[in-house]
């Protein structure tokens, strides 16, 4: 087979190459200014400069030329050198920059880094696509960088680069936060399941309850975030007035309350239109054949129902969470806490490392959490259909 | 059998994530003999986390059980949960009192003294809110520049920028809806001193966040070359820019004090003894420079209220 060019693998290794040209780490007098940006040459030097290059190069010809699994293998494993490389200079080269630099300043990552990083993942990503078969290369070429970069950011590599300076003088402060974060997508997920599963089932059943249920899950699924909890803020405040028991309960006006009360709200029209999907697509000649062996109700729901919704039910489940550990951000807004108060603290502050200390866990507990609740979906669908899908 | 290993697998994913939340870190029960508690809130900006954090030092030193729960919100959220006893005190601004009580157009809050008896007062009578001492540091609007520019056309105060911008040179301020607008900030300078911005000049944004712009004029992002700053604000000089002076005294004074519900002063009075010295010790400049090492030095306002208390004497070690 004449060698056929992998065009995914080709944008990876073009933007790779791109990436050089934009400044990689910005040196900033203190926290507070923009700073000037340098590229690569500027700051690591020449050899490193090379070798990047070079890398690249590489793998634009791997992208050109093979279609052997070998190749795809050869591919992945360059991205992660490339990836491995990136992260070790970018701590070193940080290092070195410090040494003459005045004495408050601060060394971000520029467009350059983050563009490395997005073009080394999607040439994993073109490699794994051909690694199917293969499972531990595909295992192999998706972790080690990863794992290299956790070992590394744990043995404080990292620690010249102003994310890791921020993080550093506000840890335990990260720590409380970062569990009130989860404390915020995990209980209205939770809430929302339960009321959720339950109107789906409702609505699956009746015809007559299925459009206003609908009708309010896309209503207020179409408020945006902000305006909710603008909105629940003044009507739970007067409810905690009216009724003090709800503030012994933790329910106020300010606080997590409203923001868990706002997420529950948007968890909804996820798992009750999957629910509802789930249960309606279920084949009417399977349940008559359920009935036909002598089940009861109970047992035609139990055993077939059940099983055969739990899939897309969970699919429900999976985008309401990520959407809540998202949206959870909003929060500190009104004293709720969570990873949203650093990217507030830092954007009164004008200082745009201290936002990322707050974004980017966000951004990975989400890729956490759809990688959890996949593979829980997974678990969870009957031999039977996940053999019929593979 | 393989149905229910699947099941269980699901069960301890999502019972993992439960558990992890219920991983409760703020359950610290302090738990000896202590009065309280006390619950001290503040606003969201650097100050207020730093006077916050000065307040609940200074109370645990003195054997009082502290809710920590500073940067409570806006300043609406705030006050609201002031009075509805949801935290027990905060730090305020004395100028303030002008539009809590509607009443900005007196020449009363222009004086430091006269505008923190005015505001004490009504807070007693309508609220049963105590204010304690001020701090001596005037917080209140300025207008900050750019050296470069301070230097090349020799402006100093206001009166200055006037003379300037009168006479046709290139001024564009960016500040807060707030100061643009509000009678007690821009229009006050205006009319003070005699010039008035057009709106090529102003360049608006809805959050009164000085280090916005601050860091905008101190860049020059969109030509601005002027922005709103606040008297005690640490990064003016760190970001290059001097605050011009306001000889003609044309801005209302806004000192910080603890902000006090009076049922928690009726049962703890001592707390006066307490905090009144703290704040009386914070002169402009101490809180300009303490307010730098958390905007510039990027440190945390506990620590920096740590250390400030431990060299003045009010914490021991």
């Amino acid at each position: 087979m004449a060698a056929r060019r992998d065009s995914v693998a080709i944008t990876g290794s073009v933007l790779g190459l791109a990436s050089l040209l934009f400044a990689w780490l910005t040196l900033k007098p203190n926290r507070l200014l923009s700073g000037t940006g340098l590229e690569l040459w500027n700051s690591a030097g020449w050899d490193d400069t090379v070798i990047i290059l070079v890398l690249w190069s590489v793998c634009l010809g791997l992208s050109f030329a093979g279609n052997k699994r070998l190749h795809a293998f050869v591919l992945g494993v360059l991205a992660n050198v490339i990836l491995i490389y990136t992260f070790v200079l970018a701590g070193h080269t940080a290092g070195n920059l410090l040494q003459t630099a005045p004495q408050f300043a601060r060394i971000s990552l520029g467009a350059g880094f983050w563009l490395t990083i997005a073009a080394a993942y999607i040439l994993i990503h073109a490699s794994r696509r051909r690694l199917q078969d293969v499972r531990i290369w595909q295992g192999f070429i998706t972790w080690s960088a990863l794992i290299a970069f956790v070992v590394m950011l744990l043995a404080g590599c990292f620690d010249d680069l102003a994310i890791m300076q921020e993080y550093n003088a506000r840890s335990d402060r990260f720590e409380q936060e970062f569990f009130q974060h989860i404390r915020l997508f995990v209980q209205p997920v939770a809430i929302g399941t339960i009321i959720g599963v339950l109107l789906g089932i409702w609505a699956a059943r009746s015809r007559i309850a299925e459009h206003p249920i609908f009708f309010t899950t896309n209503i207020v699924q179409t408020i945006p975030g902000l305006a909710l909890l603008g909105l629940l803020l003044p009507i739970l405040s007067a409810l905690a007035d009216d009724y003090p028991i709800l503030e012994d309960w933790g329910i106020r006006g300010v606080g997590p309350a409203p923001a868990i009360i706002a997420l529950t709200i948007y968890s909804l029209l996820p798992i009750v239109r999957n629910t509802f999907v789930a249960l309606r697509q279920v084949d009417p000649a399977v349940i008559n054949a359920g009935v036909g062996m002598g089940m009861s109700r109970f047992q035609v729901f139990y055993s077939i129902e059940v099983p055969l919704s739990a899939p897309l039910v969970l699919e429900g489940i999976r985008i309401a969470a990520i959407v809540a550990v998202g949206l959870a951000i909003l929060a500190a807004l009104i004293g709720g806490g969570g990873l949203g108060f650093f990217v507030m603290e830092g954007f009164n502050q004008g200082a745009s490392d201290l936002i990322l200390v707050g974004a980017i866990p966000i951004v990975v507990l989400a890729f956490v959490v759809d990688a959890a609740m996949r593979l829980a979906g997974r678990l969870a669908t009957p031999k039977g259909i996940a053999a019929g899908e593979s | 059998m393989e149905k229910w290993i699947r099941l269980l697998g699901v069960m301890v994913i999502v019972m993992s994530l439960f558990i992890v939340s219920a991983c409760d870190d703020d359950d610290d029960t302090s738990g000896q003999e202590s009065k309280g508690p006390i619950v001290v809130g503040s606003k969201i900006d650097t100050e207020g986390a730093l006077l916050a954090s000065m307040i609940i030092l200074v109370l645990e030193e003195n054997g009082f059980d502290v809710t920590d729960k500073a940067q409570t919100g806006t300043t609406a959220i705030v006050r609201a949960a002031l009075e509805s006893g949801e935290i027990d005190m905060y730090p305020e601004y004395t100028g303030n009192g002008a539009f809590f009580f509607d009443e900005a157009d007196s020449d009363v809050w222009k004086d430091a003294q006269a505008g923190y008896d005015r505001v004490a007062e009504l807070d007693m009578e309508n609220y049963n809110i105590v204010w304690l001492e001020p701090a001596p540091a005037n917080n209140t609007w300025a207008v900050a520049i750019p050296q470069e520019l301070a230097e090349a056309e020799n402006l100093a105060s206001l009166e200055d920028f006037a003379t300037y911008a009168n006479g046709g040179g290139h001024v564009k301020l960016i500040g807060s809806e707030e100061f643009v607008t509000s009678p007690a900030a821009l229009p006050s300078f205006q009319e003070a001193y005699g010039f008035t911005l057009s709106s090529d000049q102003l360049l608006t944004i809805s959050g009164g966040n000085t280090a916005l712009t601050e860091k905008a004029a101190a860049e020059g992002t969109d030509g601005v070359n002027a922005a709103m700053a606040y008297g005690t604000d640490g990064q003016v000089a760190a970001l290059g820019l001097v605050i011009l002076s306001d000889p003609k005294g044309a801005q209302p004074v806004y000192e910080p004090a603890p902000r006090v519900r009076g049922e928690i002063i009726a049962e703890y009075p001592e707390i006066a003894g307490i905090i009144n010295p703290v704040f009386e010790s914070l002169g402009l400049e101490t809180l300009q420079a303490l307010n730098a090492k958390i905007a510039v030095e990027g440190q945390i306002a506990m620590d920096v209220a740590e250390e400030y208390l431990i060299s003045a004497g009010f914490l021991a070690e």
